[in-house]
């Protein structure tokens, strides 16, 4: 019988390698004077993040949310609405953006509770559709095409950004790590598993459900408003399927519901569309033709492909001995 | 006495009855056997009892209260927890996780009293006799060891009542037979437990008393030796020209 010892699995290189490549982003303001790099940067964090919400809910609880974006934007719509009336310390907006979202996720989550698969996926992209009709539609409230602009920055230097942004995508990396560890996380997996299974086992689906999307929420929520601060405005943009599509892209050529894999597909999604901007008329395309190659040589993702040439080269070296 | 009343149970799908006016009992710290041939309604009684399926009409009673048409959850946090006749497990999370999902939240249960949450689950895959890592992903077992997974999974919340549909479908008779020595030891320990099998053989062994059901009643009840002897049941699994079963 197995020890407590054996059940986890602790790989000392992975350790190794997280940590060199945090000491690495740590130093880089440092070692070059590129603000525009760090500026992408920073947008790759952001989508990171966001994308990690999203990955919460599909890739773990199987949730497949067509609708996202909508966390994202009432997040940055909230921040929007409430610095044009009130100031308010941009610690407690970014809260205070986490916290619309969940209550917006309440308003989704109760009707479509019933909802399974695609029914779920399209009644979520429903709502969202609704969010951004409506920022179109009212340009006395929202702006418009043009949205609410000249918000007050949060961190003015792009260093700072840069830290921050670093700050929130490992604060989230490390909360979800430990929420899966935990029995409450196995809980929520389980609901991808086998809804059926997991009345069976005593959960309270509905409730779960309910609690992991609004966890969710709050992450797309506070990133949706730190967006907002660093850019100092807020479009209709962040409630677009098209930003929905970004990071259901970003995570299945990364790795859906790998926790890890967000980070490489929001790098390679964001570097690509800084650096290929002429091709923006396309990234529809591109980000379809990214998903289809993906699911089709490694359903597992950048993160998959890596671990499968890690097994082989790790089989090699046990057979060789 | 009996902890739990099933009284005029009926449940019917699209105009077919599947059980009609079903009645029995199960005894405290009993194994009792649900038996009959395919199709007659077994598999849909403990639907039923566990909340799957809410009844058309009829009372399931657990220590007076009436439990029929209530969540699965909510069943379960009273003491009553299911296999299903397809080995179900959560596939793509480890044996170890599998198990944790389903733990009680109370400090210890009944059978497994070691405070630290890790060290109950590895108790709990020793009671069963699991032999695969517990880091190994469920999708991988083979199937005996599938239904002892079922199993862990089912003990962890410390149930009162046990209720196992077909758990030695699949199996050799020896995996069987290990199976039937983990009911047997999970009945010692105080667990009370409704088998549906069609294993007659296993049944026969590990039941204190069977209920025989066909098209949805009930056509017979008693202890296995008097079960084995009823013409009814010889008639119900073998037709009219049966003989008295194996």
């Amino acid at each position: 019988m197995m020890s407590k010892a054996e059940v986890k699995g602790r790989n000392p290189i992975r350790a190794v390698s997280v940590f060199l490549l945090l000491c690495f982003a740590a130093a880089l303001p440092f070692l070059t004077q590129k603000q525009y790099l760090l500026h992408v940067i920073i947008l790759a964090n952001i989508l990171a993040t966001f994308a990690l919400s999203w990955d919460f809910l599909a890739g773990f609880m199987g949730q497949l949310n067509l609708g996202h974006s909508m966390f994202f934007g009432i997040g940055a719509y909230a921040i929007g609405f409430i610095t044009m009336a009130y100031q308010i310390p941009p610690i407690l907006g970014l809260i205070l953006g986490g916290l619309i979202a969940v209550f917006l996720s309440f308003i989704v989550g109760i009707p479509c509770l019933r909802l399974r698969g695609p029914y779920y996926a399209i009644a979520t992209l429903a709502f969202s559709q609704v969010l951004f009709t409506l920022a179109m539609g009212l340009p006395k409230l929202t702006g418009s095409e043009e949205g609410i602009t000249k918000i007050p920055k949060f961190i003015v230097s792009i260093k700072g950004n840069y830290y921050f942004s670093f700050f929130l995508l490992v604060a989230a990396v490390v909360a979800l790590k430990f929420l899966f560890r935990s029995k409450f996380g196995k809980r929520l997996i389980s609901l991808r598993e086998d809804e059926r299974l997991s009345e069976a086992a005593g959960i309270d689906t509905s409730a779960y459900k309910i609690i992991g999307a609004a966890m969710s929420a709050f992450l797309a929520g506070v990133v949706g408003a730190y967006n907002c601060y660093y850019h100092g405005n807020v479009t209709p943009d962040m409630l677009s399927i098209s930003l929905t599509f970004s990071v259901v892209a970003v995570v299945v050529f990364g790795g859906i519901g790998t926790l890890y894999g967000a980070i490489p597909g929001a790098y390679v999604l964001t570097f690509l569309n800084e650096y290929l901007y002429f091709l923006m008329n396309y990234r529809l395309l591109i980000y379809a033709l990214v998903i289809m190659l993906m699911l089709l040589y490694s359903s597992g993702g950048l993160l998959g492909l890596v671990r499968e040439r890690l097994k082989v080269f790790e089989n090699g070296n046990t057979q060789s001995k | 006495m009996a902890i739990l009343k099933v009284s005029n149970l009926t449940k019917s799908f699209k105009g077919l009855t599947a059980v009609s006016n079903l009645h029995f009992n199960v005894e405290e710290g009993e194994v009792l056997g649900l038996m009959g041939p395919n199709g007659a309604g077994k598999t849909t009684v403990i639907n039923l009892i566990t909340g799957f399926l809410k009844p058309d009409s009829g009372t399931i009673s657990w220590h007076n209260e009436n439990i029929a048409g209530m969540k699965p959850h909510r069943i379960v946090h009273r003491g009553i927890t299911r296999t299903f006749q397809q080995a179900r497990v959560f596939p793509n999370i480890s044996i170890f996780d599998n198990v944790i999902v389903g733990l009680s939240q109370s400090d210890q249960t009944r059978l497994f009293s070691a405070p630290d949450p890790k060290q109950r689950v590895l108790d709990i895959l020793k009671f069963v006799e699991m032999k695969t890592k517990p880091s190994i992903l469920a999708k991988d077992l083979p199937q005996d060891e599938l239904r002892r997974l079922e199993i862990a999974r089912a003990i962890s919340s410390d149930p009162k009542l046990l209720l196992l549909d077909e758990p030695v479908s699949g199996l050799t008779p020896e995996e069987s037979d290990s199976i039937a020595d983990i009911i047997t030891r999970l009945n010692k320990a105080g667990i009370t437990l409704l088998i549906i099998e069609h294993v007659m053989r296993m049944l026969m062994k590990v039941s204190h008393r069977l209920v025989v059901m066909s098209s949805g009643t009930k056509l017979s009840e008693g202890t296995p030796e008097e079960v084995r002897k009823d013409p009814l049941v010889a008639e119900a699994y073998l037709g009219k020209e049966g003989e008295e079963l194996a």
